[in-house]
This record gives C-alpha cells, sequence and structure tokens, in this order.
C-alpha cells in the first residue's frame, strides 16, 4: 500500500509540477514581445470597455440609493459579461491547435517513443493553455477589484465568479483538446472548438436565464435554485450565491458546478487520452468505464426528481416500500413519459454509436474487425466490444433510472416504460449494425462514420418537415396515419397510450433489420478486407 | 542485449511483419535492409513501443516491449525518417524538453545537453532557433534528441534520406562511434553500399519476412561462396575461357558482356598462375580485378522486389 501510494504521489507530481509539455508551451508563448502586447491590448480594451460602461451613468445624477447600488451591479456584470467573453474566446483558440499541429510536425511520434503517457502530455496541454486563460483572469483583477471598492459587489462575488469563469474555461479547454485530438487539420479542430463553446456557453447561459428572469420578474427572491444555474459565466453575478438544498444543508450550487466541471474535464480529457493510446490502453479503459459510472449517475438525477401526478407510495416511514397505489391511467402516463425521457436521454449516442461501430482505416490507426459480439473486449475500444459497450450503456441507463424512480418517486415503473427502453436499445443497436455494415462497404474509417452520421439524418430528422408538410402536425385526437411510419412517432405524445405499443412494434422491426445488417456485414468482411490492403499498399 | 522473438504483425488480412527474430549485443550496427512496404519500419515501431506486436515480442536488456513498454522506452532512442522538429523554439530547449519527458533530473540536464551538443558538432548551435539549422544540421539535432538520456538501443529508420554527402558521412561516423560506446544500433536505410561500410551485422527484409541475418561478409559468402575474377582479353576471349577451365583452381568461368568471370577457389599463387597463363597463351589481357559480390548484389538476389 505504501509503496504504491509514493509511486502515486512521485507519478502524480511528475504530471503536474514541472511537466515538459507545458514548460515547453510556456516557453513559446511568452518568448519576445508578442504575450506582453497582446496583454496590453486586453487591458486596455477591458478597460477601455469598463470606463465606457461606468461613464454612462456616472454622469448622471438623482439616484436613489437602490438605483445606484443597481447600475453599480449591473457594471460589474458587464466586466464579468466581458471577461466570460475572453475566455470563451481565448480558451479555445489557444488548445484547438495543440495536438493538431504537433500530428501535422509527426512529433506525436517522438513523444511517445519516450516514456509518456496520454495523460501526461495531455495535462501539459491543458496546464499550458488553462494557464494563459487564467492570465486573462488575473490581469482583470485590477478592474474587478476596482467593482468592489465602487460598491458594485462583494469579494465573495469575485472570488465565485472566478472559481465559475476558471472552471468554465476548463471545461472550454478539455473540449478543445479532445477537437484538436480528433480532428485532421488545424482549421477543422479550430471550427469545432468554437463550435463547441458556442453550444455550451449558449446552453448554460439558458438554463440560467430560467433563474435570472424568474428573480427579474419577482418569481422568488430566494437563493435556492438547480445547481446548473451556476454554470454560465454570463450571469455568474447573478448566479454566485444560489445553493441547493441537500437535507438540512444548503450547499453552494458552485460546489456542484466544480464537482461537475472537473468530471465532465476528466471525460473529455480521457476521451483525447484513447485517441492517442494504444489500442486497449487504460485511456480507452477509463473512459468506458468512467462513461458508465457518469450515465448511471446523470440517469439518477433526473429520475430521482420525476413527480407523477399520482400518490404512489401512501407512508415512506416504513423501509419495506409497498407497491404503489394510483390510478392506472396516470401510473401509465408516468411510466410512458419516463420511457421517453430515458429514450431522449439516449440522443447523444449519435455522437458515440458511429465511433465505436465503424471499422477500417484511419490516417494513424486502423480499427480491424475482431468479431460481432465479445465481452472481453467491452472496454478495449475494439470493433468486438461495440455492441456489448453500447447495451452496457443502455443497460445502465435503465437500472439507474429504474432506482431514481424508485427512491425518489416511490414508484415501480411498470410495462410502457420497457417499451421504450426495449424500442431504444432496438433503435441503437439498428445504428450499430448500420454502422457494420457500411464499413464492410468501405475502407476508410471516416467515410463510414460519416455515412452512419448522415442516414441518421437521413431517416431521422428529415422526414419531420416532411410529414408536417404532408399531414400537419402530429395530435392525439387525429389519427396519426403516416405519422406511424415515421421511426420518432413513440416520442409524438406522452397521453396517447398506444405510442408504447408503437414502440414495441418498431423495437421489433429495427432489432430484425439490425440482426440482418449484422450477418451482411459479416460475410463481406473478407472482401473489405482486400478493400482495405489495396487502400494502403504500404502499411510501413 | 536485443533479443528479437518471433515478431509478428498482422492488419486483419495482412501480415506485415511475419515472426522475425533475430539478437543483437552492445556495440552491434544491424543494417535493416529492405524494399518500401518491406515490414522494416512496422519492425521498428514495435521494438519502439509505438505498436503492439500481434505475436512475438522483443526484450531489450530483460523489459520486454509488451508487458513493460514504459521501460523499454527508457533505454531507447527512435529517430523515424521524419524530423518532427518544433520550430519556434531553441536548440537547447528542444534537447531539454526531451530531456524533461525522459525524466532526466533538471540539475543533470546542461551538462548532458552540451555533451549530446559537441558528440554531434553541434555546440555553437546551441542557442539558435531550429528552423535556421540546416538538413544535416536538424538531422544531427534529432540524433542528439535521441542521446539525452543515454540510450542503451537507437532505432534509426531512413536516416540518412535527404542529406548531402558530406552531411551523410558525418552521420556514417556519428553511427559508428556510437557503435564503439557500446550502444546497439538499428539503421534501416536503401543506400546499401554506405550500410556495408559501417554496419557489423545487417538483415534483409521482404515482405514481413527476414531473408538473411549475419555479418555481411557472412551473408555475401552464403550467396557467392567462391571468389569472382573478371578479366579483359581482347582476343579470342572463348578459347582463354576454355584454357582457364583447366585450372584446378577455377571452379567455373562464363562470358559476360565480353569479359570472362571466374570463379576461383585458391590462394595468391593460384591466383597469379591464373595471370601467368594467360600472358604465356598469347592472349592479351587488358585487365584483371576480383569482383566480388557486395550488399546491393546479395540483395537484388535474394529479394524480389514483392510488397505487402
Amino acid at each position: 500500500m505504501g509503496s504504491w501510494l509514493s509511486t502515486w504521489l512521485s507519478g502524480t507530481k511528475s504530471v503536474y509540477i514541472g511537466n515538459a509539455s507545458s514548460v515547453r508551451d510556456y516557453r513559446v508563448q511568452l518568448r519576445g514581445s508578442r504575450s506582453v502586447i497582446l496583454f496590453g491590448l486586453y487591458l486596455i480594451i477591458l478597460i477601455g470597455i469598463a470606463m465606457f460602461v461606468y461613464s454612462q451613468t456616472a454622469d448622471r445624477t438623482g439616484f436613489t440609493l437602490v438605483q445606484a447600488q443597481f447600475q453599480l451591479r449591473q457594471f460589474t456584470s458587464t466586466i464579468m459579461i466581458l471577461l466570460g467573453f475572453a475566455v470563451a474566446i481565448v480558451a479555445p483558440g489557444l488548445t484547438a491547435t495543440s495536438v493538431v499541429t504537433e500530428r501535422h510536425r509527426q512529433s506525436l511520434d517522438l513523444i511517445f517513443s519516450a516514456p509518456v503517457s496520454p495523460k501526461y502530455y495531455l495535462v501539459g496541454k491543458v496546464m499550458s493553455s488553462f494557464r494563459y486563460t487564467w492570465m486573462l483572469l488575473v490581469l482583470a483583477l485590477p478592474i474587478t477589484a476596482a467593482s468592489v471598492v465602487l460598491g458594485g459587489a462583494s469579494w465573495s462575488d469575485v472570488l465565485i465568479a472566478y472559481v465559475l469563469m476558471s472552471l468554465f474555461g476548463l471545461v472550454l479547454t478539455s473540449f478543445a483538446l479532445l477537437m484538436s485530438t480528433l480532428a485532421s487539420k488545424p482549421v477543422s479542430a479550430i471550427i469545432w472548438s468554437y463550435v463547441g463553446a458556442f453550444v455550451y456557453s449558449g446552453f448554460t447561459f439558458l438554463l440560467s436565464t430560467s433563474y435570472t428572469l424568474g428573480r427579474m420578474f419577482g418569481a422568488s427572491r430566494d437563493n435556492e435554485a438547480s445547481w446548473w444555474v451556476s454554470m454560465s459565466p454570463f450571469s455568474v453575478l447573478d448566479t454566485s450565491h444560489t445553493y441547493t438544498q441537500v437535507g438540512s444543508l444548503h450547499v453552494p450550487n458552485w460546489i456542484f458546478v466544480l464537482a461537475f466541471t472537473l468530471l465532465a474535464s476528466k471525460i473529455l480529457l480521457l476521451g483525447a487520452g484513447s485517441v492517442l493510446g494504444t489500442s486497449g490502453g487504460k485511456e480507452i479503459k477509463g473512459l468506458r468505464i468512467y462513461a458508465l459510472i457518469y450515465i448511471a449517475t446523470f440517469a439518477l438525477l433526473p429520475s430521482w426528481n420525476a413527480r407523477p401526478a399520482f400518490t404512489p407510495v401512501s407512508s415512506a416511514s416504513t423501509t419495506a416500500v409497498t407497491a404503489p397505489i394510483a390510478p392506472v391511467e396516470e401510473s401509465l402516463r408516468f411510466a410512458q413519459e419516463q420511457g421517453q425521457y430515458l429514450a431522449l436521454c439516449t440522443a447523444p449516442l449519435l455522437i458515440f454509436v458511429p465511433f465505436i461501430a465503424c471499422f477500417g482505416f484511419d490516417r494513424e490507426k486502423r480499427y480491424w474487425p475482431n468479431g460481432v459480439f465479445k465481452l472481453k473486449n467491452i472496454v478495449d475500444g475494439t470493433p468486438a466490444g461495440g455492441l456489448p459497450f453500447l447495451l452496457a450503456i443502455i443497460g445502465t441507463l435503465v437500472v439507474a433510472w429504474n432506482v431514481g424512480c424508485w427512491f425518489g418517486a416511490k414508484s415501480a415503473l411498470r410495462a410502457p416504460f420497457w417499451e421504450f427502453a426495449f424500442y431504444v436499445t432496438a433503435f441503437w443497436t439498428f445504428f450499430w449494425a448500420l454502422g457494420r455494415l457500411i464499413s464492410s462497404f468501405f475502407a476508410g474509417l471516416k467515410t463510414s462514420r460519416m455515412m452512419v452520421f448522415a442516414l441518421f439524418v437521413l431517416l431521422v430528422v428529415i422526414p419531420y418537415p416532411f410529414l408536417v408538410a404532408l399531414v400537419g402536425t402530429f395530435t392525439d385526437d387525429a389519427n396519426p396515419g403516416p405519422w406511424n411510419l415515421y421511426v420518432m412517432s413513440p416520442f409524438m405524445s406522452t397521453s396517447d397510450f398506444s405510442r408504447a405499443d408503437i414502440a414495441l412494434a418498431y423495437g421489433l422491426v429495427l432489432a430484425a433489420m439490425a440482426a440482418v445488417m449484422a450477418v451482411i456485414a459479416e460475410k463481406r468482411i473478407r472482401s473489405k478486407m482486400v478493400a482495405l490492403r489495396n487502400y494502403d499498399v504500404q502499411p510501413n | 542485449m536485443l533479443e528479437v522473438k518471433g515478431l509478428r504483425k498482422e492488419y486483419g488480412g495482412l501480415t506485415a511483419v511475419k515472426g522475425i527474430s533475430f539478437n543483437l549485443n552492445p556495440g552491434d550496427i544491424f543494417g535493416f535492409i529492405g524494399s518500401n512496404g518491406a515490414g522494416k519500419t512496422t519492425t521498428i515501431r514495435m521494438i519502439a513501443t509505438l505498436l503492439e506486436p500481434t505475436s512475438g515480442t522483443a526484450v531489450l536488456n530483460g523489459a520486454d516491449v509488451r508487458k513493460d513498454p514504459m521501460a523499454v522506452r527508457r533505454m531507447i532512442g527512435y529517430m523515424p525518417d521524419f524530423f518532427g522538429l518544433y520550430d519556434d523554439v531553441k536548440v537547447w530547449e528542444y534537447l531539454d524538453f526531451f530531456a524533461a519527458i525522459y525524466q532526466v533530473p533538471v540539475k543533470e540536464r546542461p551538462g548532458i545537453i552540451d555533451s549530446v551538443l559537441e558528440l554531434t558538432n553541434l555546440t555553437v548551435k546551441r542557442q539558435a532557433f531550429v528552423q535556421s539549422l540546416s538538413r544535416g544540421m536538424q538531422q544531427r539535432l534529432c540524433l542528439a534528441r535521441c542521446l539525452v538520456h543515454d540510450p542503451a538501443l537507437l532505432l534509426l529508420d531512413e536516416p540518412a534520406s535527404g542529406l548531402d554527402p558530406r552531411a551523410r558521412a558525418e552521420l556514417k561516423e556519428l553511427i559508428a562511434e556510437l557503435g564503439r560506446m557500446g550502444k546497439i544500433v538499428i539503421v534501416s536505410s536503401h543506400i546499401l553500399p554506405e550500410l556495408a561500410d559501417f554496419c557489423n551485422t545487417v538483415g534483409i527484409i521482404e515482405r514481413g519476412e527476414l531473408l538473411a541475418f549475419g555479418p555481411v561478409s557472412q551473408i555475401v559468402k552464403d550467396i557467392q561462396p567462391h571468389r569472382v575474377f573478371a578479366a579483359h582479353v581482347l582476343k579470342d576471349p572463348e578459347v582463354a575461357m576454355q584454357t582457364l577451365i583447366q585450372l584446378p583452381s577455377v571452379v567455373d568461368a562464363k562470358l559476360v558482356d565480353g569479359e570472362l568471370r571466374i570463379e576461383f577457389v585458391g590462394d595468391i599463387e593460384a591466383q597469379a598462375d591464373i595471370v601467368a597463363l594467360l600472358v604465356d597463351k598469347g592472349f592479351r589481357l587488358a585487365a584483371f580485378r576480383e569482383d566480388s559480390a557486395d550488399l546491393e548484389d546479395v540483395f537484388l538476389k535474394l529479394t524480389t522486389g514483392a510488397v505487402n
């Protein structure tokens, strides 16, 4: 135990202290006058905007004390929004090219022929980018301090805002690093990193808006709010003091954001590490195991908080939970809703299924078909482990959802939920089989992945506007008619219980098609090998 | 010591390396010869732990590339057929970076950097930016990078490609010096005469199979057991051929492109007898020289030019 601990400590120390990758980048970043000029420009712009905003109110008279306080707080808020924008622009920009340019320069092989793990390398990259982002925040400290002096914010406001801003920067840095690892060209890494930053910023801003608008219009004066309202850096001043009640404790939401951000960053970096690491390396194993843990955790959140319209259990004082006593229809509706939510929560699989299903030639790695379903490969990243891992994801989600509903709503999930669970399993298995089938036709891995994505759009996204134009919007009352031909029609209503039957029918059809496609793909493997040989006659 | 045991790499249906085995000792300079796609780089990358073997393994001083790749990495210096240099750093910073990732203690780094710069004749370029170096200097810097952690094994993949004759000669001398320092050096190259000059062992690989392995002289002897002399006789070479074949030291004689090719077994006296006989019989002898096979002949004889 002692030797393990000392090995772990020395390994961790070498990764985080004096990381060679970070030191090298630091030397380059701060070389010459480039950094001084950039930081100087940044400060001038920040001070200029701050003075402009302040001058808008400084000359005006006749403010009440409350109005003056409000104006000063608005001033601080503007500074924080500016900082948020600076982080959102700088963090992805600095990180997005870091790995992809090394790949272009062909220096990655040199690094990974040394005793360097992907973790060491990626942590170094995060540190060098994040340090620069942090410099921006530190340089802005005099201006934020001025807000405190003027009375627009307290020191604790500024401190929490800086923590939340740093966490925001960490997520964007980690995401950009993943994009940089995945992308084949620097420009695509930059574009995707900024798309990610835009989506994350927008999404978290929308989450926080529900709280800030509520307060603005007097819905609540209380600081209790869901933890995710604190994720946005653009409303950081309004949400920094929110809390979540856990038992009798008021836990500040920034602690939840801290936990979430660190976990999200870790999973993003594990994703990047699994791309850089060898097949079956500990990064990809870690990524898959962590993914299952996080899926279980995140499934518990909505299911634990799900509240049925009926009262499922008369008393929670007994340890043995009795079967729910509820109106049948409400109970059915609750189960169907939960099934639909579960299915919707699997939407991110759209990104992952092409990665775990497809095989073939990539620029650096070759993912060769090593079987259809092998449990022993479930975490090693090879194609044979793709289906087991996909089923493990859905299984984990279903189990966690049931646990959440059982302990949260004290309600066992009944039949319609299971129809949806089957449907969602068949749905993603269908796309997995489609990935294998396409891979058996194309040598290039990226082509196969893009084809799966394109077919998803063709089968799932495009039919919706087409059907709306053809038969109008789906309604429970009208005969759904052609809507039943749409693969997503099980989601079209929460009150129409025939949706569960439709889900079951679609599940059966999709499962059968998946089986057929998987068999055809297996039969084509041999010709795929020939194609791969022709694709790259010089494997050296 | 490096022991390569049945190293095999398969890519699905394609076998890039088919169970290669060989042993190398400290001080050995091993020339790895093969056409493009023969499996040289795949083998080198497996030894460098950058590719996982499908089966078989390589053991360097007791460390197995499959079981303990990190220990192997600490003992190898890998120089691929590309530079992979960072343009935006100085020469010493570049070496310091690699010394750091090889976990060379901070205090020892300046001394080590000075030593490898001196060895590679780059001391005057210590403060220069990497991008300002000539191609030959960049190649030497890459070699210096491989040496910062004093590796037991150097894997040099096509180190001479793209270098001018002078830079090539310098590199050759440097590699020979590394061999004298007791390091195992594996060099893959297309330039066969150069390899023959400084490699004490060579291996010829084609379609993933090691066709020949051993000292250059031994391999040459295997494919050409007898010494060969070429004689240029100005008149009646056929008659001269018939005359020479009577000698007990002449195993065979052929007329190739107007020249006599004489396969010969015997000492220097017997060699002199050939010349004396031709002169005594009145043949006008314009030239007489030994025409032994070299590495290129061996390579062309053993390989077919096929790739995987």
